[in-house]
């Protein structure tokens, strides 16, 4: 393929992958631009703040270093995801064992990231990052992939550990905190 | 706030707001939010929170490819470059990676190899021995053309006039032969008929320097330590 050639839609990632173990180091490019701003938007919606790429940019080089260990069982972005949010967790632990910051909660209650525009709009954003922030880790996590990454209930299962029912439960006890908190 | 009985739309509603439902999916879902309440309300909600979610920063696609190592043909990846492209060094760094397991490193390969050469080793020799030749066992054999046993270079010893004719001679001509060096064998000894060993048997024992019989027996005395030492 020739450098400026672009990638088709039949190209899967799989197929990507094969191109990229024989030396096609645009495979790998093409690779990233696919899944680079999904894995950042699933960083900051994880609670990360400050060197998104970064992090992007190791679960790359990380998932690329054990690609065989890649099995197809689930999309490449669901494994992305999940080498992501192990490095997510260990940053974390980095950042609690240096600052002795009190809990992860704690940290996440009181960021607030909002896209919207307007005062009222901001509060609500704030009142629903805070309403997040108050449920449980798992619930948290499976809801936010649920809602604001568009997972299905089987990748969350993969990239939490569990099982689809788990997975589902989480998420209904979830909006249903997070129904009551906001109309405290 | 109440909740919708119907979990199935309930469960899609996620899916609907990130359009990842197929067209008849949609459809449907859209028509029951249409007529239900609680679902619009929960709709809506979820909308919001998805809104407010945090934004990421654009991705430097080409800078984290870089990144990204290349797979060669020794098993090692070749860090192309680093997190700042401005700081990465010119030439590529060459980074030992996990080395895949050779073939010749697994156990079951090695033990296999090992089993090869000592059975290789062991035909080897048996086929040296004649072992796997059954043609060639003893009672068996047949006459070697070309491979001349020569009893001894200077000793001719005249065949036999009587053997000539034989019938056994007449089917193996080459298993006695005289040969211009003297008497030559060819071949097995089982080949031989009684009457041409006898024959050669008659020839050997009228060479000189060659017993006519067998030694005599001596048989060890032995004698009394009280009669003197004198044996009978």
């Amino acid at each position: 393929m020739n450098p400026g050639t672009q990638w088709s839609a039949e190209d899967d990632d799989k197929s990507l992958i094969e191109r990229w173990k024989v030396g096609d180091s645009r495979a790998a490019t093409e690779l990233v631009r696919r899944h680079a701003d999904a894995l950042g938007r699933f960083a900051a919606s994880g609670g990360e703040r400050e060197e998104i790429e970064e992090l992007v940019q190791d679960t790359f080089v990380r998932a690329f270093n054990s690609i065989d260990a890649f099995r197809g069982e689930s999309s490449l972005r669901t494994w992305l995801f999940t080498i992501e949010r192990r490095l997510m967790l260990d940053r974390r632990r980095a950042e609690l064992r240096e600052r002795n910051l009190v809990s992860m909660e704690g940290v996440e209650g009181s960021t607030t990231h909002d896209a919207l525009d307007g005062m009222v709009a901001r509060e609500t954003a704030t009142r629903v990052r805070r309403a997040l922030a108050s449920l449980s880790p798992m619930q948290r996590e499976v809801f936010v992939m649920r809602v604001e990454q568009g997972l299905a209930y089987a990748e969350i299962a993969t990239i939490l550990e569990t099982t689809e029912g788990a997975a589902r439960v989480h998420y209904h006890n979830a909006i249903r905190g997070v129904k009551e908190l906001l109309n405290d | 706030m109440t909740e919708c009985m119907n979990e199935e739309m309930r469960d899609a509603l996620p899916d609907y707001l990130n359009g990842t439902l197929d067209g008849a999916r949609t459809a449907e879902v859209r028509a029951h939010v249409a007529a239900c309440d609680e679902c619009a309300a929960e709709l809506e909600l979820l909308r919001v929170i998805a809104a407010s979610a945090p934004s990421a920063p654009p991705m430097n696609v080409g800078r984290i490819a870089s990144a990204i190592p290349t797979p060669t043909k020794h098993g090692f990846m070749i860090h192309r470059g680093g997190r700042d492209p401005a700081q990465s060094p010119l030439s590529p760094t060459v980074v030992p990676i996990r080395a895949r397991p050779g073939i010749w490193s697994r156990r079951y390969v090695k033990i296999a190899a090992g089993l090869a050469v000592v059975t290789a080793g062991g035909l080897s020799l048996l086929v040296g021995r004649d072992v796997l030749r059954p043609e060639l066992q003893v009672g068996q054999a047949k006459p070697f053309a070309g491979a001349t046993v020569r009893t001894a270079p200077s000793v001719s010893l005249p065949v036999a006039p009587a053997k000539v004719g034989s019938t056994r001679e007449a089917q193996s001509p080459q298993v006695a032969s005289v040969a211009p060096m003297g008497l030559s064998l060819t071949g097995d000894l089982q080949e031989l008929s009684d009457e041409h060993i006898a024959t050669l048997l008659n020839e050997m024992d009228r060479m000189d320097g060659l017993p006519s019989a067998e030694p005599d027996a001596v048989e060890p005395v032995v004698g009394n330590a009280n009669s003197g030492g004198q044996n009978q």
